[in-house]
Formats: C-alpha cells, structure tokens, sequence
C-alpha cells in the first residue's frame, strides 16, 4: 500500500519536474527560419465588448481600435501631436474653433474615400455616446467646410483639445448607417493599416492587411488577437510560439522568458498609478493622515503586492510627464514619528479605528494587510472590508469609507485630464473628498490653459498640494512588461499598451 | 437397490475474518441416496446453509475456507474439480432454491430470461426449443406461461419462489438442495409450495436436501432427517427413525419438545434451555452440554464419538 | 409513461419561471449598476444614468421582472447589457464547445471510471482494488487547473503534441476533455465500486452464480445493471453540472464556453445575459434530471412500473 503511493506520487512528482524544468528551452517544433513569416498572433487578455471606437469601453479593446481605424490627429510616443488624418490645422485665437484639413489619399475598407462628412458623423456619435460623452464633454460639435475641411467647435477653450481628436477614430459613415451601431460594434469598418476579418467569439480575433492603407501596406499580412484568460496558459502559449506578442506578462513569467533564448523582453513603468485614497471628509485631521504617510514603507508595501515589479512613485506623475515637480513634502519611513505625531495630536493607541474598503482581489488583500500591520504598529485598528465591483462602485457616492482603494490610468501628456477627476469638486473619481477653492481654481485655469508650461506650472501647484495635505497612500505605477518572438523587429510598445503593428515586421 | 448419489466425508469449514475465527461446520458426515430426500434441520447457525453451500462451492470465497472433507457427487470429489467444471455442474446437475424469493430473483431481467439463463448455459437448446421449455418448467410450477415476460416485482412471494424452483428443475437437476424455501413466504402459502416441491421431487425422482429449522416440515417431505447443532450433526437416521425412535440425542428431544402439542393441554411450550453458542466461543466436549438436561461430567470434557443403531446416528455419551 | 412525461414537461414552467425570478432577484439585489460598471470609473454620473435609463433600470422590480417574462415567452430575450447584441448570439456561439467538452469529459470518467470501479468491486482487497482507491483519491484531489497545466507543460511544450489552447481541431478537446474528465472519473470508480460491492453480495447474484454462469456474465449481467442507478444519476448530474461550469478548464485551456461568459456577465451585471444563460441550463439541467428518471425505467422495471 505504501509502496504504491510513493511511486505514485514519484510518477507524478518526475512528470512535475519534467515539464517544470521545461522552462525557457528551447522547443524543436519551431517554424522554418527559411521564409519569413507575414502572420502575427497576438495575446488578447480576455474577450471584448465591442470593436466600435464609438461604444468600446475596456482599455484593452483600443489597442484592437488603433489598427482598423486612423483618428484625426495622434499622439506620438513623447507625447507631442502630430498629424494623422488632418495634415494640418488651425485654432482660432479663442481657442474655440479648431479647423482641419485632411488628407486626400485615405480610404476606408469598403472602398470608399474618408471625407469631411465622415469626421463630422464620427464627432457626432462620440458626442452622444454615452461611454464617450465624459471625455468629450468639452466639445460642441463639427461641421464639414468642404470634403476635405471639417470645423470643431469648443464648449469652451480646452486645453487637451487635440488629445481628445487623437482619440477620435473616424468611421465609415455609409458602413455605419448601413450596419447600423449594433451591427457596426462587431463588424467594424475603418480605414486603418488592418481590416477586420472575423471575431469568433471568446476565442480570436482576426484581420488582415489593408493593402491600400495610407501609409504602404503593412508586412504582417494576418493579424490575430488570441483570447487567453489564464496568465499561465497564455506564457505557455508564447513559449509554444502560439502567441507571439503579449503585452502585461506576470513579473515571474517575465524572469522566465528573460531567459529564454527565443523570446525578446521589454520592460517599462506603464500608466496605471496605484494608491490608497484617504477619505478626508471622515479623517480630518491632517496630523493623522501625516502619522500614516510615516507608518508605510512604499519598498515593502510593492515587495508584498506585486513582488517588488511596480515603480515606486510618491507623486501620480513620473518624470518627464505634465505636473511632475520634485518640489514635494516627502514622507519618510519611520514609524516612531508616526507615533510621535499621533501622540502629540493627542490620540491614545487603539483610540482611532478605521475601514479600508476595496474590490475583492488577491492584490487588494495583499495591499490591505499590509496596511493593516502597519497602521496596527502606530496603534490605529484598520478594519478590512472587500467588496464585489458592483458594491465597491455604488460605496464610493456615499462616502462609506475611511480608506479606499484607487488606480487611475495617467496620460502622460495630459495629467490634467486625471487630475482633474482626481482633485477637482466636480471630478468624477475623487475619492479622497478633499474640496478647497484653491484646487478648484487651479484645476479650472488648467483646463483652459492652452500654453503647455503655463499648464505645466499650475498642474505642479497641485502636485505639491496633494502631499502636503497627505490625501492619499501612494503605491506604484504598473509596470508594462511586454514579451514577444526574437524574430519580430521593429516592436515599440507605449506605456498605455498601445502599438501599430503596421511598424512591425519578421526578420529573415 | 439404494444408490448413493452424494457423499459427506469429513467437512470442515471455517469463516475467518480479521477479528475471528468461526468453526461454522465441524467434522460432519452426510449420505443421499438417489431418488430420496433428507431434511437436514437446525436452529438459525446450526451450519446448515454453509453446508449446502459447500456442496455447490459457493461459499463466500475471501472469508468461507474447507479446511478438510471431500464432498463426492456420483463418484467425483466436488471439492478437487476446477472452477470450470464445478460451473456445469451448477444449475445443472446440482441445483438449489434459496430462502428469500423476494430478493433471490433478478429484479431488472423477464422471469422468461432468468429461466432461460439456465437452459442456455447447460443446454444444447436452440431458440424455439428454450422458449418451450420455460413454459413446460413454468406450467409445472403452476404459473401460467403468459407471465413469463413479466418481472420478478409483478409476481407475489409464493409466485416467486416458484420462479426459483422453476429455474432449479428446469434442467433436470440430479441433486436439489432446497434451503429453507418457505421459511419467508405466508404461513398459509408455506404448505402450498411444500406440497408442491414434494409432489414434484417424488414425480422427477430428483435427490433433495431440504434445508429447515421446522420438524414438521421435514416430517411431511423427508425420507431422512440429520439434525444439526453448532456445526455438527448430532443424529441422523430414517424419517421414522428421527419421528418413532426410542432413542433421541437431548438436542432433538429438546426440538420435539418445543413444537406445541394439540393433544396434550398443555399451558406452555418447553424450550431448550438457553441459547446456542457462539460460533467462536464453541464449548469444551459435547457442544450441548452447557444446555443439556443430562449433562455429566464427562460430557464436559470430551466430544463424544458418533454410535450407529442399525442407521441411526447418534451423537451423545448417554449411548456410548 | 407517456402522460408521465408530459406532467413531466409540464413541471417545468413553474420550476423555470421559480428560476428567473430568483436570478432576476438576486441580479436586481446585489449592488451596483451596470451603466457604472461598463462606462467606467470616469464617466459623468449623468451618463451613467442616462444608459441605465435607456436600459429601462428606472422602472420598478416587478414592472422589469413582468416585463422580462412577457417578452421571454415570445422568444424575445433582450440585449446585452454589455454588446448590445442579441443575448443568443453569444449562446449560439459558445454552446456548442460547452457541450462537446461537457460530453466528452463525462464520457472520458465514464470509460475510465466504470471499469475502473469494477474492477476494484470484483477484485476487492487486491492490488487493482488498492491502486483503484489510491489513485481515485488522487484524483479527486487534484486541482482542475493544475492538472490541466500540468498536461499543457507536458504535452504542449515539451513533447509538441497537442496545440495548448484554444479550439479548432478534435486535438484541442483531447486536453481539456481529460482535465475534465479525471475528477469524475475518480467519482464515478468509487461510486461504481460501492454499489457493485453491494450488488454483488445480494441474493440474486449468488442465485447467477448457483445456475453455473461465468464471472464475467455475473458481474457484466446481473450485477452491472443493478448497480447502474446510482453510476447514471451521478453521470447524469455530472454532465449537467459540466454544462453549467467548466469556468476553470475554459480559463486553462481558452475555450470559448458558457462558463466564462456567465461569469464575465454576472460581474458585468449584465442581467439578460445571464438570465438567458442561466435559463438555458437550468431548462438543460431539467431535461437531463428527466432522461436519467426516465433511464431508471429503462434500466429498472420496478422503477417504470411506477411512472403511471
């Protein structure tokens, strides 16, 4: 009986090993070096919604967007704009009207030509569409001068005008019409360097190159998105060359495909800031909030929650992105200062008790026992409270928390956007209920604010603010680790997960 | 001239588990002669069953061992012959009924396929003929044919055990081994089929041990009776012998004394005096005697030897 | 038998109807909304409640529950919440893999289970009966998703046999079908061998055995068969429950199936989505429950006797 067992369990442990000590080698079945490949299988990290630039809501259907479909202007990888379908433009003084004149050469999958009419039918439906209207709020609307020349029109001067026209993936209007949204959200017609082929659901999605595109055809003639949902299955597939692109690898996936011969490795801090969001409005007294800033060692808090892989940041914006200053109050680690405040401020240990909120998540938790232990040290009890999406959601109006859990996605270019939402009375995702007029106004001159430095200048006033007032925890921003084939050249992926395979292609 | 058709010699068999050994039948000896019947009749563990069992070698086979003995049927050593060939001897040559129709029958298979099993695996039968001979053996169990096609659940328990015996003559048995066959059915069924298995045994000319705990029973169908007690056979003899003798082992003194008499006004039964021994706790000597009314000394410590009166087995130091 | 399963049949409408209200309920219940959810952290609160508006969220519960019911009884099962598409469509296109593996998987335990378990039965206390229960133990306790990686490390990447995920070929099912099948599997051998234990030492056996049948036929004839009840109910609810919940093996291996849209539905409070989901496999699972009832008659004729 015993006998048995142990030689099960040998089985077993042999076949482990085996298949473990796999990792990184090299496999036989590899393609023919001989002929360079045209394909390219890229690792989609879960199924979409919809592949409408008007209707998509998830950040990871974008990248999907970015090559069916060309948008007005572009945003560069330094973040200046640049032309893309308008070749040039011009604003008016007020900064109220902005006017653009198109390429002639552009053609949408159906063959048709990409006029005026079609940015301005793309303007309209971005206006009244409900996943967009929040972003595109600042615009009042577009009127075509003639087939090449379209005139929009601001609420107000806006300061990320041509941000947002970087985002504005024209249509085909006669396809859309046609189609119709609910049809046009799964059949997508556009004008960019791929044409949608075939969506099978849950499992792929599949394009090909349009040989007309603007800018030469692409080399990657056929262009898969392969939908995995399980991190493990999705690195097994790239080491079985199934994928051959996957953006968002896992940190110790990362470690094993540095070492793999066949795989190159790309490593950057992404755009998503972590933090925890204090509720001012029920812990209001700064020396507090000051006593925790003290009680956490950012290092640590990374180690525990992702390994060590998140780059640290004690500011939402990283270096070389609007509003970084490094004029800012820093918190140390040191928890005998925390005490000290606490106790100076006049609060017993175990007197403040509190309730850190979050959506229920491995990482979450981790983040929140963390954050348990340590305040615990300096005598605050921290009661954890994990919710579903839903009812996380639905507690932020109500302001049912003292702590909460936070993670915006930056545009390094445009931080008043984020901030904006952040920090301002009226933001839609201010968690941290921190109102004074000072921020509103210097949040509202910002938006309007059309010359870059002055905007910059504002946006650092409210950098330092928000440390000096101790709003939030600060984590890390995610790092992008993006790992693909040896063989493909020219890859260049931006922080935000964006890249144009029409730039890649596979060596000889 | 009597021919004997089965033989006993020496049977020992034993049940051993883990937690106990169990001397379920002990040294006994047995003869059948063709054509006639013996009773054999015991309290509940006497060994009656595991006796019948070993005939056909269907002993539970992890725990059920025949220690010594040889079981010879018309001149073979059922005991030596291979899995193989003990499998065309059963249903065939020896067959048996059991105590429980009810759950004795296949409850999922026709009353037709359970009979017919038995014909295809003994009988050169081709298809028609099979079907003619589950509507003889059923007409001669008194069931009529147009109820073969339905299941054991639709029959009544006297029915049923008539589907047994149906399926134990169906291919002509030499030796049927009935075991305690009415001992589950209605009191008022229990003659009917007794009758029936008797009438039927003396027209087939079929051998039958009869397996009871009943002495009337044994009375109504037996030419000879052995009685059995704690794995041994304390007397044996003719019907006449058992029911008229003079001489009687205390142990079946005790069971004649236990059945009620309408004669005699009696207020009460006379029941043996305590219980049969555990099977793994067997007594020294006489495995009677701590019931026994004449129970001395040398009864304690010694087993007595088996003495003949002219046939008629007796087991008991009162006759030594 | 034929106005027993039209009762049968007809048992259904209360039960589902029972069905959609509880989910309804429970979708209505939990908090959150889906205008939140699918717009984002970022949008208006205005936006979220224009879309919820258009959504007919405003309406009271009852109002949406009747409503719900009306339209479902003409066939017409809404829009997802998260497409706009029709909610069939996503039905339509992934129910065929969640069937094919659900079928295979419970196919696969039952070749390896059954005999397995027989065996075992038959041949109690030896060796096969012991490597039996120590590897359906095994078996049993081994992760879904652990298993199925093992097989993908192994098979995939480094013998090169089997594509690791996705679906297009027999090829793709093999793994999939395997990681499902082995648990129950490891259910089905120790669940034949427990009422094949007990069926063999019944009265009936012993009286196959008394008229000179071989082994095999004893075991494969009168014992099978008898046993069988239990072995089809488990089977029966196995495959039923592989229907509704393969998540993890789809998630392992990137199959397309009903399990992940389910969940990605109920966390996108995608509520028509999930109803016609839930609806579909409850009304599966209802129909299954009644072929097994129906195969006990077949299987046990005291047992059909009784559906009058």
């Amino acid at each position: 009986m015993k006998k048995i067992v142990s030689l099960i369990l040998l089985v077993l442990l042999i076949t482990t090993i085996t298949a473990c000590n796999q990792n990184g080698v090299a496999t036989d079945n590899d393609q023919p070096q001989s002929v360079a490949r045209t394909d390219l299988n890229i690792l989609q990290f879960g199924d979409l919604n919809s592949l409408n630039p008007v209707t998509n809501t998830s950040a990871f259907e974008g990248r999907l967007i970015l090559q069916m479909f060309d948008s007005l202007t572009n945003t560069s990888p330094d973040f200046e704009i640049e032309p893309w379908v308008a070749e040039s433009w011009d604003i008016s003084d007020d900064g109220l009207e902005y006017t653009f004149y198109l390429r002639d050469d552009i053609y949408f999958h159906n063959g048709e030509k990409l006029t005026a009419d079609d940015v301005v039918f793309t303007v309209e439906r971005y206006l009244e569409s409900p996943a967009r209207a929040s972003s595109y709020f600042p615009m009042q609307g577009a009127v075509a001068l003639d087939d090449s020349t379209v005139k929009i029109t601001m609420n107000f001067p806006f300061a990320g005008t041509l941000f947002l026209t970087s985002g504005l993936y024209i249509v085909s209007e006669t396809a859309y019409t046609e189609l119709g949204e609910q049809d046009f959200n799964i059949n997508p017609v556009g004008s960019g360097a791929y044409e949608f082929v075939r969506w099978d659901e849950g499992q792929q999605i599949v394009m090909k190159a349009n040989e007309n595109y603007h800018l030469g055809p692409a080399q990657i003639k056929d262009l898969t998105f392969r939908i995995i949902t399980d991190p493990n299955t999705a690195f097994v597939a790239l080491e079985t060359g199934d994928v051959d692109l996957y953006t968002g690898v896992r940190w110790l996936d990362f470690e094993l495909a540095e070492s793999n011969p066949n795989l190159a490795t790309m490593s950057q801090p992404g755009v998503s800031y972590f933090y925890i969001s204090i509720n001012c409005e029920r812990i209001t007294d700064l020396r507090i909030r000051q006593a925790i800033m003290h009680a956490v060692n950012l290092d640590e808090m990374n180690i525990v929650v992702s390994e060590g892989s998140g780059t640290i940041s004690e500011i939402p914006v990283l270096e070389g992105a609007e509003g970084y200053t490094k004029d800012f109050v820093s918190y140390e680690y040191n928890i005998e200062k925390a005490k000290q405040i606490l106790e100076d401020a006049g609060y017993a240990p175990g007197e403040l008790e509190y309730t850190y909120t979050y959506i229920e998540s491995a990482t979450n938790a981790k983040r929140g026992e963390y954050l348990q232990a340590q305040l615990n040290r300096i005598g605050i009890n921290l009661i954890l409270s994990p919710m579903e999406l839903g009812a996380w959601f639905s507690s932020l109006p109500a302001g049912e928390y003292d702590f909460t859990t936070g993670g915006l996605t930056m545009n390094p270019g445009n931080t008043e956007w984020s901030y904006y939402m952040m920090f301002h009375s009226n933001g839609t995702f201010n968690t941290m209920n921190f109102f004074t007029e000072e921020i509103d106004e210097i949040l509202d001159a910002a938006r309007r604010e059309l010359d870059r430095d002055a905007r910059d200048l504002l946006l650092q006033q409210i950098t330092k603010i928000i440390r000096e007032e101790a709003l939030y925890i600060p984590n890390f921003f995610t790092t992008l680790n993006a790992v693909y084939d040896k063989g493909l050249a020219n890859v260049f992926i931006n922080p935000n997960d964006y890249f144009r395979v029409h730039d890649f292609y596979w060596q000889e | 001239m009597r021919e004997k058709l089965l033989e006993i010699r020496d049977l020992k068999v034993i049940y051993k588990t883990d937690e106990e050994t169990v001397e379920a039948v002990n040294n006994i000896d047995l003869d059948l002669y063709k054509g006639e019947s013996l009773g054999i009749v015991g309290e509940t563990g006497a060994g009656k069953t595991t006796t019948a069992l070993s005939i056909i070698r269907l002993l539970p086979y992890r725990v059920a061992k025949i220690l010594s003995g040889e079981i010879i049927f018309n001149e073979q050593n059922l005991l030596e012959l291979s899995e193989k060939d003990m499998r065309k001897i059963r249903g065939n040559n020896i067959s048996m009924i059991f105590q429980d129709p009810m759950s004795s029958l296949n409850p999922v298979l026709t009353v037709e396929d359970q009979i017919a099993e038995v014909l295809r695996l003994h009988m050169d039968y081709g298809k028609e003929m099979i079907k003619k001979r589950v509507k003889e053996v059923l007409q001669l169990v008194g069931i009529p044919h147009d109820r073969m096609f339905e299941y054991p659940h639709q029959f009544s328990g006297g029915m049923k055990q008539r589907v047994g015996i149906a399926i134990a003559l169906a291919c002509d048995p030499d030796l049927l081994i009935a075991d305690e066959p009415t001992t589950a059915l209605d009191v008022t069924i229990q003659a009917q089929v007794l009758n029936m298995i008797d009438e039927l045994q003396s027209r087939l000319k079929t051998s039958m041990i009869l397996i009871t705990h009943d002495l009337g029973v044994v009375a109504q169908t037996c030419d000879n009776v052995a009685i059995m007690y704690a794995g041994e056979i304390v007397e044996s003899g003719t019907a006449k012998d058992i029911f008229e003798g003079e001489r009687h082992h205390p142990y079946t003194e005790g069971l004649f004394g236990s059945i009620p008499n309408l004669d005699i006004d009696e207020k009460r039964l006379n029941p043996i005096q305590g219980v049969m021994p555990e099977p793994s706790m067997l007594p020294s000597g006489c495995r009677f005697h701590p019931r026994c009314p004449h129970c001395m000394d040398i009864c304690i410590a010694e087993s007595p030897q088996s003495k003949s009166f002219d046939g008629h087995h007796i087991k008991c130091h009162l006759f030594l | 038998m034929k106005r027993y399963i039209i009762n049968r049949l007809l048992l259904l409408i209360p039960t589902i109807l029972g069905v959609t209200f509880i989910i309804f309920t429970i979708m209505s219940l939990t908090p959150g909304d889906p205008g939140r959810i699918i717009l984002g952290q970022g949008a208006e609160q205005a936006d979220v409640d224009q879309f919820n508006r258009d959504l007919g969220l405003d309406r009271p519960f009852l109002v949406r529950y009747v409503t719900y019911v009306a339209n479902a009884v003409r066939g017409d099962f809404g829009l997802s919440y998260r497409t706009g598409r029709p909610v069939y469509e996503s039905i339509r296109n992934r129910f065929p893999f969640t069937v094919t593996l659900a079928f295979l998987g419970v196919l696969g335990s039952m070749i390896i289970g059954i005999p397995l378990g027989i065996l075992s039965a038959v041949k109690q206390y030896s060796f096969w009966d012991i490597l039996g229960s120590v590897s359906a133990m095994f078996l049993a306790a081994v992760p879904g998703f652990w298993l199925g990686l093992m097989l993908i490390l192994f098979f995939s990447l480094r013998l090169g046999w089997l594509p690791s995920s996705g679906v297009g070929t027999y090829q793709h099912y093999i793994m999939p079908a395997i990681t499902l099948a082995i648990p129950g599997a490891a259910r089905i051998l120790r669940l034949t061998r427990t009422t094949m234990l007990e069926t063999i030492r019944t009265d009936y056996v012993r009286t196959a055995r008394a008229k000179g049948a071989k082994e095999r036929t004893v075991v494969w004839k009168h014992a099978l068969r008898n046993a069988l009840l239990p072995i089809v109910t488990s089977i029966g609810v196995s495959f039923a429950a592989a229907l509704g919940g393969t998540v993890i093996t789809e998630a392992v291996f990137a199959l397309p199936g009903l399990g992940t849209l389910v969940i990605t539905s109920i966390r996108m409070k995608d509520t028509p989505q999930v109803m016609a989901a839930v609806l579909l496999l409850s009304f599966l699972f209802m129909i299954i429950i009644l072929l097994i009832d129906l195969t006990y008659g077949f299987i046990d004729p005291r047992i059909k006797s009784m559906y009058r």
